[in-house]
């Protein structure tokens, strides 16, 4: 299998599998737009993703090169969010800035494998969390007055839980 | 770049010097958050929007998107179901004559500062068989009933904008509890008396079936049951009408069909109708279709051609001779209300001129299977008198009666009249649908899709291992008739009749039977799968689905039995006389879905359909119920 070399935000350079590389939609236009098939010495910048970031990424890429493409209609399987992999709910047991920084990479080499598990991640630690411990998991402030959280709160009432 | 990702993730761009802890959740792509979104449900997203202004709007606006798409989202089968908390306003007639709005500012501010008050409300009582019907913004249920003897006659309203119900209490004539009658909608224009147009609606009330503990035997006659009255309900007064009919024609009717177009109300009989006290069967099918003129409230007989449906019509009910006697009649009138074999057809307008009918099987237990047909009707449309089709019957009938006509016996008149133009019956194509095409009831959404529910197929193996020893037996007899074959048929009418007198025994026995009944299904689908299972014993799919039972024998019925969503496309029903089934792109959530069994209503909403009421079933709980649930759309999202 060639190699190619992938150049961090901050300069640090990888060597990567091509197939790998290519799992990023990005990136495999852009080999595909340049011709450029293995490396030719020259390392492509993946200028928006930083060394710690893009080290997880590929490690994420070179596990899951070999993964069956996703079935287009899976009817019988139901679209669940629990049914992230234990490899990936290790892989991604990181601080929640990383875990963002890796939605943004993944959103912008566009590998829509690592997207999907990171959003996922997120969703799980947002569902069953009130309001007040989401704002506490993610450090955001309130800035409902008590009379709109009270009107907000009245909007909700006629939805059930189950 | 990366051909979708690109619009998203040019706003923003990391800096790499900055420390990891200010990337937050806000910083995340449009693309990440609706994703994220897209994996919660409906509750959570509401509970969520109270945490910060940021993400009230981020959610509001991706739910309110999904409204504006609900109609593309469910062709995708991107929707999922949400539970509606009951909860009732007090509605005042006086409040209600007002407008719409003033009336819905009434209600908040009963909302804010009542909560004491609400309690001595009256609830939304349990029903099925009831009646509903969609009006702007609003949804509205008549009747119903709990049992043969127990049925209702009040209305109310359901807000789908604020999610409350309230009583309408309502003004005129009342009309009688009933069951099996039909509920339309009229839109018209009235002379308001100072010359002006103005825009009426009306909810128009025909037909049905009275049973009361007063009828008795040997008076006990479907006759004397089936009730020949039209009630209008005026929408804005919230005034009931008792329509006077002119004309010789007395139509009685229950379990029929009921349309209204323009100013027309079409009902197709189904057997259990008589006209001037003559049984309408279905070897008379071709005057088995009826129309009443909503200005001259007069009936007519329509004469029809082409391939007569009377399998679709006909198989809904069985017909009961005039002679039947009491234990024929009460059969006849358990069969009714357990639609043993059909319900009624459900018939949609697909324009001016074409209305679709279409048959299900509304029992779980049958395998007849679906029908449809198309009426070509002749007469004004809204394009009159501009349009092709009505231009044609003009010239077909010269001497058509013209609006100025008020003479009572016009109906008579065109009842014999040689010169009506014949409104015409086709057949439609099913032969993609089938069998799929068991459910409680169908609805239309933007003349192009019918939805139906059926019992998602989770329920077959759920259940499978509760009874093993049922494989070897022959599918069991229908239950419903079986308290009748087991007691004395007097033994059972005389219970019956005693009811009032000991409600708790009544109740029980309700119960007994609604157990028993339950029993009956649930042997009927074990009988199922022990056959699909032999027959498809290589299908992988079935494998997969059952292979839970045999890992885990000692399951019970503890898990919800969901309804599962099935759409059709009738795009084509016009050109192509056929009805295609929308075969899931990928499987729907069904986090939340509503656990109903059969007789609920389902109406379409231009953001959703609401589920409402009829014969659920739960782990602990098997009964009726008032629950009510919405179908809305989950937005697309570009990751999956």
């Amino acid at each position: 299998m060639p190699n190619i070399k992938l150049q961090s935000s901050d300069g640090e350079i990888f060597e990567v599998d091509v197939e790998v590389a290519r799992m990023s939609n990005t990136l495999r236009t852009m080999l595909d737009d340049l011709g450029i098939e293995e490396d030719d010495g020259e390392p492509i910048p993946v200028q928006n993703v930083n060394s710690a970031i893009l080290r997880k990424v590929i490690q994420w890429a070179t596990y899951h090169k070999n993964d069956p493409p996703t079935p287009e209609d899976d009817d019988a399987r139901e679209k669940r969010t629990d049914d992230i992999s234990s490899w990936d709910a290790d892989f991604l047991k990181v601080d929640q800035g990383t875990l963002f920084e890796i939605i943004l990479a993944a959103n912008y080499l566009d590998i829509k494998g690592l997207l999907d598990v990171t959003c996922k991640t997120v969703a799980n630690m947002i569902r069953g969390k009130t309001p007040e411990e989401i704002r506490k998991t993610f450090n955001i402030k309130n800035d409902f007055t008590p009379q709109e959280e009270e009107q907000i709160r009245r909007e909700n009432e006629w939805c059930e839980e189950k | 770049m990366g051909g979708n990702s690109s619009g998203e993730s040019c706003s923003i761009i990391i800096d790499s010097k900055k420390s990891k802890s200010q990337t937050t959740i806000e910083n995340l792509p449009t693309l990440a958050i609706e994703f994220i979104l897209s994996q919660l449900t409906y509750y959570q997203l509401l509970q969520i929007r109270l945490v910060s202004r940021h993400w009230y709007s981020l959610i509001q606006e991706y739910l309110s998107r999904a409204d504006r798409n609900f109609f593309i989202n469910l062709t995708n089968y991107r929707v999922q179901w949400v539970a509606v908390k009951e909860q009732v306003k007090y509605c005042n007639q006086h409040q209600s004559q007002k407008s719409t709005a003033a009336n819905a500012e009434f209600k908040y501010e009963l909302n804010l500062n009542s909560s004491k008050k609400l309690r001595t409300i009256p609830r939304m009582s349990p029903r099925l068989h009831h009646l509903a019907c969609y009006v702007d913004n609003y949804m509205y249920v008549y009747g119903g009933c709990v049992s043969l003897t127990t049925t209702y006659n009040d209305l109310w309203r359901f807000d789908t904008t604020s999610k409350h119900w309230s009583r309408i209490v309502a003004e005129g004539t009342l009309p009688l509890p009933r069951l099996f009658g039909s509920l339309s909608l009229y839109n018209c224009h009235e002379n308001n008396g100072n010359g002006v147009q103005i825009r009426k609606q009306y909810l128009v009330l025909f037909g049905g079936i009275v049973f009361n503990d007063k009828l008795q035997p040997p008076t006990f006659d479907d006759r004397d049951r089936l009730l020949k009255t039209i009630h209008l309900f005026d929408i804005q007064s919230n005034r009931w009408t008792l329509i006077q009919i002119n004309g010789s024609i007395e139509l009685k009717s229950c379990h029929h069909t009921a349309t209204i177009v323009g100013d027309e109300l079409i009902i197709a009989c189904n057997g259990h109708s008589f006209v001037n006290e003559r049984p309408i069967d279905g070897s008379d099918a071709a005057a088995s279709l009826f129309v009443f003129d909503l200005r001259k409230h007069c009936w007519r007989c329509q004469r029809t051609v082409g391939p007569m449906p009377t399998a679709l019509l006909f198989n809904s009910a069985r017909v009961i001779p005039p002679m039947a006697t009491p234990a024929m009649i009460l059969q006849s009138a358990k069969e009714l209300f357990c639609s043993r074999t059909r319900a009624i057809p459900n018939s949609f307008i697909m324009d001016d001129h074409h209305i679709l009918y279409i048959s299900h099987v509304s029992n779980y237990s049958q395998q007849a299977s679906p029908s449809a047909s198309l009426l070509k009707r002749t007469g004004r449309c809204q394009q009159w008198p501009n349009c092709l089709e009505c231009r044609q019957m003009a010239d077909d009938a010269n001497d058509a009666d013209d609006d100025n006509d008020n003479n009572g016996s016009s109906g008579h008149h065109n009842n014999n009249d040689n010169n009506q133009t014949p409104w015409q019956w086709q057949p439609i194509d099913l032969s993609n649908v089938e069998p799929d095409l068991k459910c409680g009831n169908i609805c239309i959404i933007n003349n192009r899709l019918l939805a139906y529910l059926s019992v998602k197929n989770r329920y077959f193996y759920e259940s499978k291992s509760t009874k093993h020893a049922m494989f070897s037996q022959p599918p069991a007899p229908p239950i419903i008739s079986q308290p009748a074959n087991a007691m004395n048929n007097n033994t059972l009418i005389t219970t019956s009749t005693s009811n009032p007198v000991h409600p708790v025994d009544k109740r029980s026995i309700l119960h007994e039977r609604r157990i028993e009944k339950l029993d009956y299904y649930k042997r009927y689908y074990e009988d199922r799968i022990y056959r699909n299972n032999a027959a498809n014993r290589l299908n992988n799919e079935n494998q997969r689905q059952y292979s839970p039972i045999t890992m885990n024998r000692n399951y019970n019925v503890t898990q919800k039995i969901t309804l599962q969503l099935h759409l059709l496309d009738i795009t084509e029903v016009i050109s192509h006389r056929r009805i295609r089934k929308l075969r899931p792109i990928r499987s729907m959530d069904y986090t939340v879905a509503p656990n109903a069994f059969n007789y609920y209503s389902l109406v379409a909403t231009p953001e959703s359909l609401i589920l409402f009421g009829g014969y659920f079933v739960d782990e602990m709980y098997k009964d009726i119920q008032n629950r009510l649930f919405l179908l809305v759309s989950k937005p697309e999202t570009s990751i999956d």
